[in-house]
């Protein structure tokens, strides 16, 4: 009778990733704690315990164009439950930064570009404006002509009148006076490969 | 009493009824709210999606600053206070990267809920109280960032937290309890992908329906523009069958207070929150 073994593929090793982020990846006996609570697990392609068995069986690279951490919300429900103190939430963290750090495109690129427009305001103003950000991810996101069509841009116009209408958009932005300061921390950023 | 105060980006623009919510309520009870100099975005959420250990720099900084101007911190936006206090646990565990250099002293970083309903403050509230929100069925939601990870927020009633069940008891109001009090919202998913949020949302009107209450009282501005803002949409496309107005449980203090200059901001929801309220008999 023949076996069948699953070789592990070739790419980062457990051993080595589990040093780079500091997250115990090895000690998952896949109870699916952070699977079950987790509560986008309809929009992913990937659920919680399969990125961590990724990992685990060194399918690391695959990882990286995938659409889970980009629809992770950060609830941290996975991290809380896991019986093995994985940080699985971090570890979404990990991903994301990995990919943008190696210029790997983003299956989720509206949402990266989200994340994008929003460190650039910080990087300008020091606070957000959330106007501004909101224009600036507009451009960042293309698909202007789509959204026009499907009457996306029309729906998101209304409701920004609206809330400037409540008093709830500053259109102005106005630089915090600890801004230069929080530019200068940009420029000592050290992206880590 | 002074009481440092951490507002963060959104209460001064999207949330300015959230702001002007707390400052009335901190006026009504006496208390004084004073903000770190030259205090700046916390990273929120796009921080650690970008660079996780920049965001903690970038959050640690206003630690920094509030322990040189000797201040606590009282947060009302969720995700400053999560991130706040990942700064903070970062720099106890010396892992801050980019910027070493911390805060002197320990700031001691409450978020609103528990801080209102602390025992001093809680006193102020209950010597005030009229029965205005008598009888009223508010359920409480407290979404994800106050509370998880427990590691880092340090919260014990992580699963089931109780903070805001306090004060709406304080306020007379009656405490309707459900099992999704810590189920996301989504958060700022909402810009990228509204769909996600939607089906998050429209899954936590579904339970509420099952409860009978009338009034949604949230402490995290996130939380209150995805319940809120959609509800137009959702009730087009069949998911909610009635409108509910999603509160503030600083709106719901100053309520109770009997004041009526909180209806201004409340009348800023995108949900006709003054009309739903009148139509309950409350006055406003």
């Amino acid at each position: 009778m023949n076996e069948v073994f699953l070789a592990p593929a070739a790419g980062l090793s457990v051993k080595e990733i589990e040093e780079e982020s500091g997250i115990p990846i090895s000690r998952c006996y896949q109870c699916l704690k952070c699977s079950n609570g987790c509560p986008v697990t309809y929009f992913m392609d990937y659920l919680p315990h399969e990125v961590i068995r990724s990992v685990q069986l060194g399918l690391y690279d695959e990882l990286l164009h995938s659409s889970t951490m980009w629809v992770c919300s950060t609830c941290a429900t996975c991290a809380t439950r896991c019986p093995n103190g994985i940080d699985v939430t971090g570890f979404m963290d990990f991903l994301k930064n990995k990919i943008l750090s190696s210029n790997i495109e983003p299956k989720q690129k509206e949402v990266a570009a989200f994340h994008q427009a929003f460190m650039d305001e910080i990087k300008r103003h020091g606070r957000i404006n959330e106007f501004v950000m909101m224009a600036h991810f507009s451009r960042k996101r293309g698909g202007l002509w789509k959204r026009f069509m499907d009457g996306e841009l029309k729906a998101d116009m209304k409701l920004g009148l609206e809330m400037f209408r409540k008093g709830r958009l500053k259109p102005i932005p106005k630089k915090a006076s600890g801004a230069a300061e929080v530019k200068e921390m940009f420029k000592r950023r050290r992206v880590k490969k | 009493m002074k009481v440092g105060y951490y507002p963060g980006c959104s209460l001064e623009a999207s949330a300015r009824n959230y702001e002007l919510s707390i400052e009335r309520v901190f006026h009504l009870l006496d208390m004084e709210l004073v903000e770190p100099t030259g205090w700046t975005c916390c990273g929120s959420s796009s921080g650690h999606s970008i660079d996780a250990d920049f965001s903690l720099a970038l959050a640690g900084r206003n630690l920094t600053l509030a322990s040189r101007d000797k201040l606590d911190l009282v947060v009302p936006c969720a995700l400053c206070y999560n991130r706040l206090k990942h700064a903070q646990k970062a720099f106890e565990e010396g892992e801050i990267g980019t910027d070493k250099q911390g805060p002197e002293t320990k700031v001691h970083i409450q978020d609103i809920a528990s801080f209102l309903s602390s025992k001093e403050v809680l006193d102020r509230i209950r010597s005030r109280v009229t029965d205005a929100l008598k009888g009223k069925k508010v359920i409480t939601y407290y979404g994800c960032q106050v509370d998880r990870p427990p590691k880092v927020t340090g919260s014990k009633e992580y699963e089931n937290p109780k903070s805001m069940d306090v004060l709406v008891e304080a306020l007379g109001a009656e405490v309707v309890d459900w099992s999704f009090k810590t189920s996301c919202c989504g958060g700022g998913l909402a810009v990228a992908r509204r769909d996600i949020v939607l089906a998050l949302v429209g899954k936590l009107f579904k339970k509420m329906a099952l409860t009978g209450a009338e009034i949604v009282a949230v402490s995290c501005q996130m939380c209150q523009a995805n319940l809120d803002m959609y509800q137009k949409e959702l009730l087009s496309q069949g998911v909610i069958t009635r409108f509910i107005p999603i509160l503030y449980i600083t709106d719901l203090i100053c309520l109770a207070l009997g004041d009526r200059e909180v209806a201004q901001y409340i009348g800023m929801n995108m949900v006709d929150a003054p009309g739903l309220l009148r139509n309950m008999g409350i006055a406003i």
